[in-house]
């Protein structure tokens, strides 16, 4: 299958909305509001922190926020002080940092993050661990959830067993980032 | 709801490197339009992270709420329109207007070959 034919690539992945068994989207703006915005989503990896964080972004960007991004992972975990020291003098109350991978700064220039970004209008978070900033959200995976997303991407009469998808699931420790790359490759080999 | 169209002189989609484009893209708008953008673009998609570039744009200016437009691009020598297994390389031409949220897409094949290069049997 040609790559841009397969319902599972990044485009159609990253569509997808965040969604979460027991609150809906506009009650964790409310959340959000009523913490002031700043706030952190934790949640194990490919739990959907990510597409939460970037479905809030746009969400801030419509309430007139400029929207900050910044990406921390094992390869980059940590921002340079030239970066850091023009950022800071650049932040204003319109601004709305997110910042994804929150666990990966070191502890030090968390602290001062921590502090220099209060004149921002909002902090928004993603980390593995919990304890940097209140937690908004703890995100979670379920076979249900999987279920729910796979059918969003291959439609209603998608010919795929739920025992499939829940043998994938937790082979993959409910990663399911994961599994949807492992579905990719899957359907990649198929001919159409 | 707004509407926007892309027509191009050619019957096909199909475009040389380097061939130009022509056509007419037209609109018919809910609300007066300060600008309309035309954009040509290249984007992936597959398994990893997309890419993409605008290549050229075309800025129509004092435009009506419905109104219609010529349009004419000149396309570069690459990259070709392909596709693999994990990665896809798609032309395209895109039209939006600010104030607004809606946009039209159509997209077109740029090649040497009249088609797009398929990698999909080497394993792409």
């Amino acid at each position: 299958m040609k790559a841009r034919n397969n319902p599972f690539s990044s485009r159609n992945v990253e569509a997808l909305t965040f969604r979460h068994a027991y609150i809906r989207f506009h009650e964790i703006m409310h959340r959000l509001k009523n913490m002031s915005y700043r706030a952190s989503i934790i949640g194990p990896k490919g739990s959907g922190k990510t597409t939460l964080i970037e479905q809030i972004g746009k969400e801030l960007a419509g309430e007139g926020f400029h929207i900050k991004h910044l990406c921390l992972t094992i390869e980059k975990s940590k921002l340079s002080r030239s970066f850091l020291r023009n950022f800071y003098a650049d932040l204003s109350p319109n601004d709305a940092i997110l910042l994804d991978g929150a666990e990966q700064m070191p502890w030090l220039q968390w602290i001062f993050f921590n502090l220099k970004t209060k004149k921002a209008g909002a902090l928004i978070i993603t980390s593995h661990i919990p304890g940097l900033l209140p937690e908004l959200l703890h995100t979670s995976t379920s076979p249900d959830l999987l279920h729910g997303l796979v059918f969003e991407l291959l439609g209603k009469d998608a010919m795929i067993s739920r025992s499939y998808l829940e043998n994938l699931f937790f082979s993959h420790n409910g990663n399911i980032r994961l599994v949807l790359r492992d579905l990719y490759d899957t359907w990649s080999e198929r001919a159409v | 709801m707004s509407r926007f169209s892309i027509n191009f002189l050619k019957d096909n989609n199909v475009y040389f490197p380097e061939e130009i484009i022509e056509g007419t893209v037209s609109w018919q708008l809910n609300i007066d339009p300060k600008k309309v953008y035309l954009r040509l673009f290249w984007f992936t998609s597959g398994k990893g992270t997309e890419d993409m570039e605008v290549v050229d744009e075309i800025s129509f200016d004092n435009p009506g709420i419905s109104d219609s437009r010529p349009f004419k691009f000149t396309l570069p020598n690459e990259p070709y329109s392909f596709s693999g297994k994990l990665v896809s390389l798609t032309w395209a031409l895109e039209i939006l207007s600010k104030p607004g949220k809606e946009a039209e897409q159509k997209e077109i094949v740029v090649s040497p070959y009249g088609h797009e290069v398929n990698l999909t049997k080497s394993g792409g």
